[in-house]
């Protein structure tokens, strides 16, 4: 007991200090943030050269531009706020002499651009850059960049540009090389080998350091942006036969953006050229559609109080006084005899104060403020008598006043005599299933308990898996007998189990509707590793299986960068089927049928010294295997315990080989890493995509390491093993990943195989870009778009490509993914 | 939109699939893209017409009705929850909105959905109060959800004029009722609410309320108001 007369603190400060809206705070609607243009390279800048500009965070752009017989592709990336990333296809007319048989140039090219200040008042945005640092080096060069904006009354914004520049930028009008001095950088090689590789020593080398800059202005034209730059660029490469007549080192041009996401330029370069450019643009935060044509959810259904619910008379009276006037009464008041103050509910500080006979039996709530200007944040008060008859309650703030609904709540004794009648349970998973279905979610099994039910889900609607546990959670409190406190909801992966929320009813009945509902949810809710499944002693399960399943689908496979013809593209059919016969055993078939197109005319060889073709006969494939089974297997998927994964494949494995694939999984749910081990058994399969196969047999597999960096949403993954051709070694993959679906990254791989040997290239790599279709869509789907752009397609550093690998059935399924994409719980 | 809803039909013609599950793109939007690419663009002129205050009260439940224009269509919706101070009114393809006291703090199915409002305790449109208890002004903040982007808010301070008393029918019964006019401004952005209140009661039997910064104003109106037991 605490006797009156404590030291007093000031109370009406802390109850300033949390009024529910801070003064001067404006929360709006986001807009979109300024941003800038590509320039002829797909990189941002101005017409040729780049500029220190940055796009918006995660912006992904595809640019195409031409002049003077170049057509550039470029496919750029703001990989972080300052980091922006290129991937260029560059087809350069006549490049080559023209006593060879191809002309023509055909470049693949990777730029990186990193941001060393950013702009502020007084100072211009500075970046550096390094363009063409992993590829054959035809636009080889490195940069330091400035850029800084004004604005005048007059003639409206500019931005101006002014950089120095290595390599290309260096070949006209330039200057003497400062870093020269150092040996190593004095001269710079031009010798490229095979390409693909990092050739660090030749960044900012060489003898000379050239300038350029320039100028681009908004003009009164809404979208319209008039450029001009000088560039130390002299295209001495291009110009080795004559087919480039470059008459000054200066371009002018204009841009526009008829539309958001789209950018077109025209210009007048070097004096003697017209050139071109597209570019389609969009950003993973900022979605083509965000609209929400989904049917609306269905309100949570709060219990009825139970009649003569203890804990609702030990409150008394609750009132409201959050929004009092804490000043007005003493604590020395002599109504208040003492007060005690408890921590109920977690942090909730509860005073419990005993009024004297003088109080009368009134809610004294004016000495409610007064204990808390005493005690210092006090959420909730309780006044009794003497003789413990409670008077009233009164809450002052919003902990309190959630404190007093959790209360009346979730101690209620809700009548379980329904669990003594089957029937009744029976009628409880029919009645569930019908809700569920409604929301477009399957329920696979459920365990009933008087005061706990475990549901499985199958979600094959809603991108966002808070969604579909939130909408599976209002149809429990819509259908579950009162007595059901706890929702255990697991939402099945590929039969697999992944991670169970566990979700206390009382606390979604407080929650719903309120402000602070996606933080106290997320707050309330746990996420543990799913146990594996006992499907059997499941409700519901069994008359589910087996399962059939089927798909047909137009599809398009492509082959790009092959200098023959750079675009190739089939139209063809795909036929799938599965049948599950028990949750994780199926037997699951696909077979592809090409309608039209050009991709049986690849007629290029492997390009490498590499002995085992295991990728580079995809000719022979297309041409002779037609229609082709690319998948027939039997597997079996299972959770060996709560956090540990197991897969074992046999059959057909992919278009190339069959045999045997087993893997282990270990990644629970409450860690952002996972290890795996994947061993396989295979051998080559013959031509023509049927039963026989060829005499090329291998072991073949990884250890893989699988890491959420909470980064930016990187994720890592790195595995080491061996290849489909007997090589040795590991890849490197890394990717972001955004909450909406959207992932954008690359990978390259090191083996046995030497540089040389390996082909054109050096080693295996490549891009890989998903964009989810209801970032297009008002309306919910899981359907995507994914493409992995690989420059060169070699025998060295070849990965078996099995369909229904562990991790990324269950890198989703995790406490940082869902903490992530909660605020969807209640959509 | 019906250009784009053509384009679009046209390449999922395309890009068609099916599948058992009738899960494919194609399968989800065929419907409602037949609609948009043949359906009529006129709206059914039977649904802008007021239902017949006879037929309405044989709803047993608290019905509101909902309307963007004046003299545009009118939906209906009954309330199928209440949960502390909340009244979550629906319609039968479960569009609706959540009201607190005259305040709407939530909305389901109308494409871009207000998740909640964080109101003032004295927030006289959330709590109904007598007129002449009204404040001078409150301080209320929006919340929006936005589907595959971040959540977002907007807060604003209102402020109240009383503009007359007027005699009000809402589907054929008459009302004495103040028109309030409720200004919402934020340094950014200002709109307007309008709202008629019983002025003894403080209780809101009509009102035109801003759900947002990219949907319509919507009129609400209190057919059969629900009565706390």
């Amino acid at each position: 007991m605490r006797p009156k007369g404590y030291s007093r603190k000031i109370g009406a400060a802390i109850l300033a200090s949390t009024t529910l809206f801070a003064a001067g705070v404006a929360a709006e609607e986001p807009t979109s943030p300024w941003r800038p243009s590509q320039n002829q390279f797909g990189i941002t800048g101005n017409i040729e050269t780049p500029s220190a500009d940055m796009q918006p965070d995660g912006q992904v752009s595809l640019t195409a531009s031409y002049f003077g017989g170049y057509l550039r592709n470029t496919l750029s990336a703001q990989l972080l706020p300052g980091v922006e990333a290129a991937f260029r296809y560059s087809i350069l007319e006549d490049f080559n002499s023209p006593a060879r048989v191809q002309p023509d140039l055909f470049d693949r090219s990777f730029d990186i651009k990193v941001r060393l200040l950013q702009e502020t008042e007084r100072w211009p945005a500075v970046s550096v850059g390094l363009q063409d640092f992993l590829g054959t080096g035809i636009y080889s060069s490195e940069y330091l960049v400035a850029t800084k904006g004004f604005a005048t009354e007059e003639f409206g914004s500019f931005r101006i540009t002014a950089g120095v520049g290595w390599g290309r930028y260096a070949d006209q009008n330039a200057i003497d090389n400062p870093l020269s001095a150092i040996d190593r950088l004095a001269q710079r090689d031009n010798n490229f080998g095979l390409g693909g590789t990092v050739n660090f020593g030749r960044f900012f080398a060489g003898p000379d350091m050239g300038i350029f800059g320039g100028v681009e202005w908004e003009t009164p034209i809404q979208d319209l942006v008039a450029k001009v730059e000088y560039t130390g660029d002299r295209y001495i490469r291009e110009n080795r036969f004559n087919n480039f007549d470059q008459k000054i080192p200066i371009n002018v041009g204009l841009q526009y953006r008829p539309l958001e996401n789209i950018e077109v330029g025209a210009y007048y370069m070097y004096g003697s050229e017209i050139g071109v450019r597209l570019t389609i643009t969009g950003n993973p935060f900022r979605p083509l559609s965000d609209a929400d044509l989904e049917a609306g959810v269905q309100p949570v259904r709060p219990r009825d109080p139970v009649p003569g619910n203890p804990q609702i008379a030990a409150l008394g009276e609750v009132y409201d006084a959050t929004s009092t006037d804490p000043t007005r009464a003493d604590f020395n008041d002599p109504r208040l005899a003492s007060v005690m103050v408890h921590r109920r509910l977690g942090t909730v500080r509860w005073a419990e104060a005993i009024v004297t006979a003088r109080a009368g039996d009134r809610c004294p709530t004016e000495l409610a403020a007064a204990i808390d200007a005493n005690f210092g944040l006090i959420d909730v008060v309780t006044f009794s008598k003497a003789d413990n008859k409670v008077v009233c309650t009164v809450t002052l703030r919003p902990a309190g006043q959630h404190a007093v609904r959790l209360t009346s709540r979730v101690h209620a004794s809700y009548p379980t005599d329904w669990y003594d009648q089957p029937e009744q349970r029976d009628q409880l998973v029919e009645i569930l299933a019908e809700a569920l279905a409604e929301e477009n979610l399957g329920l696979i099994g459920i365990e009933i308990a008087p005061r706990r039910v475990e549901v499985y889900i199958e979600n094959n609607r809603y991108r966002s898996q808070p969604r579909a546990i939130g909408r599976t959670a209002r149809a429990l409190t819509r259908t579950m007998p009162a007595s059901v406190e706890i929702f255990e909801i697991t939402p099945v992966e590929n039969s697999l189990p992944v991670a169970t929320i566990v979700l206390q009813r009382s606390q979604l009945e407080d929650q719903a509707g309120r402000p602070d509902a996606e933080q106290r949810s997320w707050a309330t809710a746990k996420v543990e590793s799913a146990d594996p499944v006992p499907w059997s002693s499941l409700t519901g399960t069994q008359e589910d299986f087996p399962a059939y399943s089927w798909n047909i689908a137009p599809t398009t496979p492509t082959s790009l960068f092959d200098p023959d013809n750079p675009f190739r593209i089939d139209v063809a059919l795909e036929a799938s089927g599965s049948i599950e016969f028990y949750p994780g055993f199926s037997v699951n078939a696909t077979v592809i049928k090409r309608l039209a197109g050009n991709l049986d005319e690849i007629t290029r060889g492997p390009g490498s010294q590499v002995e085992e073709r295991v990728r580079s006969e995809i000719a022979q494939y297309l041409n002779e295997g037609d229609p082709a089974i690319t998948r027939l297997t039997v597997d079996y998927v299972t959770k060996l315990n709560s956090q540990i994964y197991g897969r074992l494949s046999a059959g057909l494995l992919e278009r190339m080989f069959g045999g045997v694939s087993g893997e282990v999984l270990w990644k629970p749910a409450d860690q952002d890493w996972g290890l795996g081990l994947e061993l396989n058994y295979v051998r080559q399969r013959d031509f023509d995509g049927l039963f026989s196969f060829q005499s090329y047999d291998t072991f073949t597999g990884h250890a893989s390491f699988y890491w959420d960096t909470n980064f930016y949403n990187i994720a890592m993954q790195v595995d080491a093993g061996r290849y489909l051709a007997g090589d040795w070694g590991g890849t490197f993959s890394m990717k972001r990943r955004f909450a909406n679906g959207w992932e954008f990254g690359g990978f390259f791989t090191l083996t046995t195989i030497p540089f040389d040997e390996f082909g054109e290239g050096s080693f295996d790599k490549g891009l890989f870009l998903t964009i989810p279709l209801n970032w297009v869509l008002p309306y919910e789907t899981q359907n995507q778009y994914s493409t992995v752009l690989r420059p060169l397609t070699r025998d060295g550093g070849a990965r078996l490509d099995v369909s229904n690998r562990l991790y990324p059935i269950v890198e989703d399924e995790d406490v940082g993914n869902y903490r992530e994409i909660w605020e969807e719980f209640w959509q | 939109m019906k250009w784009a809803a053509q384009v679009l039909a046209g390449s999922l013609f395309m890009l068609g699939a099916c599948s058992s599950s009738g899960t494919s793109l194609t399968e989800r939007l065929a419907p409602e893209l037949f609609d948009l690419v043949l359906g009529d663009d006129e709206v059914d002129p039977a649904v802008t017409q007021p239902l017949p205050r006879a037929a309405l009260v044989q709803i047993p439940f608290p019905t509101i009705s909902l309307q963007t224009e004046d003299d545009g269509p009118i939906g209906y919706a009954v309330a199928q929850e209440v949960n502390g101070p909340y009244v979550i009114y629906r319609d039968s393809v479960r569009r609706g909105v959540t009201m607190a006291g005259g305040l709407v703090t939530g909305t389901a199915g109308l494409g871009r959905n207000v998740k909640a409002v964080k109101t003032q305790a004295n927030d006289p449109v959330a709590v109904p109060t007598v007129l002449s208890d009204w404040p001078a002004r409150v301080t209320r903040s929006y919340q929006f959800s936005r589907r595959g982007a971040a959540d977002f808010d907007i807060t604003v301070t209102c402020s109240y004029a009383r503009i007359a008393e007027e005699r009000v029918v809402i589907f054929e019964v008459f009302y004495i009722l103040d028109r309030i006019v409720e200004n919402c401004a934020n340094g950014v952005r200002t709109f307007e609410n309008t709202h008629w209140v019983d002025a003894d009661t403080g209780f809101i039997w009509q009102s035109r309320q801003w759900l947002g910064p990219r949907q319509d104003q919507y009129l609400i109106k209190i057919i059969r108001r629900y009565v706390a037991p």
